[in-house]
């Protein structure tokens, strides 16, 4: 394949993101020289020069065995990605680049150190090399002048559903799309409906979130009050009945605001399993698809929020290996398998997609005396107190004690809860460990293989010492391209060595 | 289970010698440059407050080197390495063989003095470390780490 420049759309991104860091130089350029018209005519020439020969001096190529991609002016790089050091590609595609079947990948690779060394990015490539990506990516042996025949085809017939036109083409090549015959296709697929996607959206705690923000800009902004004041005394003119329906006007408008982004971002959630690896898309102005293999899933993760809780629904995430992937906000740290589905049938769903990580049944966990909710509970306290204390003893009116009141309940029962609900259990012959922990009454339910443990560590405070009867148990995953720690606290010591020592054993 | 080097304590006793030397100048430069620069002294029960604090920590400090000693300890076999650490915080750490990328040893300047080196075990995202060891047993530690972490691979 000869080498190739990016679409003149990649060009225009790379100026408005290089533009974008240029901003900064060019207000000071306006703050402190004074360069006449015609300089900054010169000033712009020569950085539309400069970035017209980088776009140009940027090309990548297909080869047998590797993907090649160069750039740079005058310090020249050349990366090299083996088709069988591709771990994950993640794909986007914006709503205006569909027509043109472009889409821009970042493909992450099996290598140390940060972002520059392991990942690549191809801003606006065909759909078809992605394509071809993914084959070679699953298939290292597959002739790529095969797959070139077949985008040849595409072309002609002006059709573009590459797997089909392969079987179609080369039906005796062996194109990764190796679901089992016999399995129903149903089976391995997922497909979140819209309503599911709004329950998602209006049982998600960010909305909180973003109201305390707005209220926190405020209050920077009005630091005297006098702006809040002059406000309430013109509102209060109108009444109060006027200012409370304004107020919950506001809510809803950052309620609704928050939804439709949610629904934005997930519309169109599909998964599906193709052989060993997982393809997860969404989105609806950009469309986001990840494809990855099963040997990169460390974890998975069964969430539930006080609300999913209360509504009997569930979140089920990933813990993947991935070379840091910034700019997808969703995927950032732990990639949706599945968005919202209703608990009692979490599992079975995720063993359809993970049958080696998920038994199908529900796991039901939870500690079997009042000691770790009674500690918990009092820890909280203990916590809360340190801090009330102080601001208790500065600010002593009936609406800071009875506030100290209601946090105290709502910490200790948040306490309370997390205790009720930690607890551990092995499933699968043994093979997998099942951790249950909680947060401010987000419930975690973590299944992780004992080989995705990359350490495990026992651990007694002095006090717990004393009485030897429990401990604190924790493991490292793999995560994103860092690791992430999940802890069960105040386990009976048993219990706890009894899992230290099996994974000593595994 | 493995003891550190005995030298491991004159380090720490070292450390907080450089601490207690540190705080001492930190209270003193409070106490100086406050009325310089700001023009505020500072209250004579919050100065003393604060020394007390730090004569406590201090004390504290060296009082705990013995116990720090005595509870850290280390083990190497064919399945795992294990760590097992702190006095009031006490942990058990255990990593196994095959999830070990790497074996650094680094070494500041008061483990040049006492001839010690530090072993850091690094695993897919995250790293444990072993205080240190003498030079010459923190290399075999590392050689043997690291043989067995390309067998344990190789079979797997």
């Amino acid at each position: 394949m000869k080498p190739r420049h990016f679409h003149v759309l990649a060009f225009i991104e790379q100026l408005v993101l290089d533009g974008k860091t240029l901003i900064l130089a060019v207000i000071s350029m306006l703050a402190f020289l004074h360069l006449t018209w015609w300089q900054w005519l010169i000033a712009a020439f020569f950085w539309a020069g400069f970035e017209i020969l980088d776009f140009a001096k940027q090309r990548y190529w297909l080869t047998e065995n590797e993907l090649v991609l160069t750039s740079g002016i005058i310090h020249k790089h050349w990366r090299h990605l083996p088709y069988d050091k591709i771990q994950n590609i993640h794909r986007s595609q914006w709503f205006f680049l569909k027509p043109f079947r472009l889409e821009k990948i970042s493909v992450d690779s099996a290598g140390h150190g940060g972002e520059r060394s392991n990942q690549i990015k191809l801003p606006v490539i065909p759909n078809w090399l992605t394509w071809v990506l993914e084959q070679k990516h699953q298939n290292p042996t597959q002739s790529l002048d095969d797959l070139r025949q077949i985008v040849a085809v595409a072309d002609e017939k002006k059709r573009y559903d590459f797997d089909q036109l392969a079987k179609e083409v080369q039906p005796h090549a062996m194109f990764q799309s190796a679901a089992d015959a016999n399995e129903e296709p149903k089976k391995r697929a997922f497909r979140a409906s819209t309503f599911s996607l709004f329950l998602y959206a209006i049982t998600a705690p960010e909305v909180l979130l973003q109201f305390a923000l707005v209220f926190g800009l405020i209050s920077r902004i009005d630091h005297n009050g006098e702006l809040y004041s002059k406000i309430f005394s013109e509102m209060t003119a109108l009444g109060i009945v006027i200012v409370i329906a304004l107020v919950l006007a506001f809510l809803l408008l950052l309620f609704i605001f928050n939804i439709i982004k949610t629904v934005i971002l997930y519309y169109g959630f599909t998964v599906k399993k193709e052989g060993h690896h997982l393809h997860i898309q969404r989105g609806l102005f950009e469309v986001r698809s990840l494809s990855l293999s099963e040997s990169r899933i460390q974890s998975l993760q069964i969430e539930q929020n006080i609300w999913r809780n209360l509504l009997g629904l569930a979140t089920v995430r990933l813990r993947i290996i991935t070379d840091r992937n910034g700019d997808d906000e969703v995927a950032k740290r732990l990639p949706t398998l599945l968005p919202l589905v209703k608990m009692k049938t979490a599992a079975s769903v995720a063993h359809r997609f993970l049958p080696e990580l998920v038994a199908p049944k529900n796991l039901h966990i939870h500690s079997k005396d009042w000691y770790q909710s009674l500690t918990m509970g009092r820890n909280g306290l203990l916590w809360l107190w340190l801090l009330l204390g102080w601001t208790l003893y500065f600010f002593c009116n009936p609406i800071t004690v009875l506030l100290a009141i209601l946090l105290s309940a709502l910490v200790f029962a948040a306490g309370f809860y997390k205790g009720k609900v930690t607890g551990t259990t092995t499933i699968l012959d043994g093979r997998v460990l099942v951790m249950q922990t909680a947060h401010l009454f987000d419930k975690k339910t973590v299944y992780v293989p004992w080989n995705r443990i990359q350490s495990m560590t026992l651990s007694q405070s002095f006090w717990l010492s004393l009485s030897n009867q429990r401990a604190h148990l924790m493991v490292l995953i793999r995560s994103d391209n860092d690791v992430s720690s999940v802890e069960c606290r105040y386990l009976p010591l048993k219990e706890a060595k009894a899992i230290y020592q099996e994974y000593q054993r595994k | 289970m493995k003891n550190l080097p005995k030298q491991m304590k004159t380090v720490w006793y070292v450390m907080e010698v450089i601490s207690a030397l540190t705080l001492a100048a930190i209270l003193a430069a409070l106490n100086w440059l406050l009325p310089l620069f700001f023009k505020w002294t500072m209250p004579k029960w919050l100065m003393s407050l604060l020394v007390i604090l730090a004569l406590l920590a201090v004390v504290f400090g060296f009082f705990l080197v013995h116990y720090r000693y005595a509870v850290y300890h280390y083990r190497v076999n064919e399945h795992s390495v294990e760590i097992q650490k702190g006095f009031f915080f006490r942990r058990l750490i255990a990593i196994p063989i095959d999830r070990i990328q790497n074996v650094d040893l680094d070494q500041g300047p008061l483990l040049q003095l006492f001839h010690l080196q530090k072993v850091v075990l690094v695993t897919g995202g995250s790293h444990h470390e072993v205080e240190a060891l003498l030079t010459e047993e923190a290399q075999a530690f590392k050689d043997r780490v690291m043989l067995l972490a390309k067998e344990a691979r190789r079979e797997a």
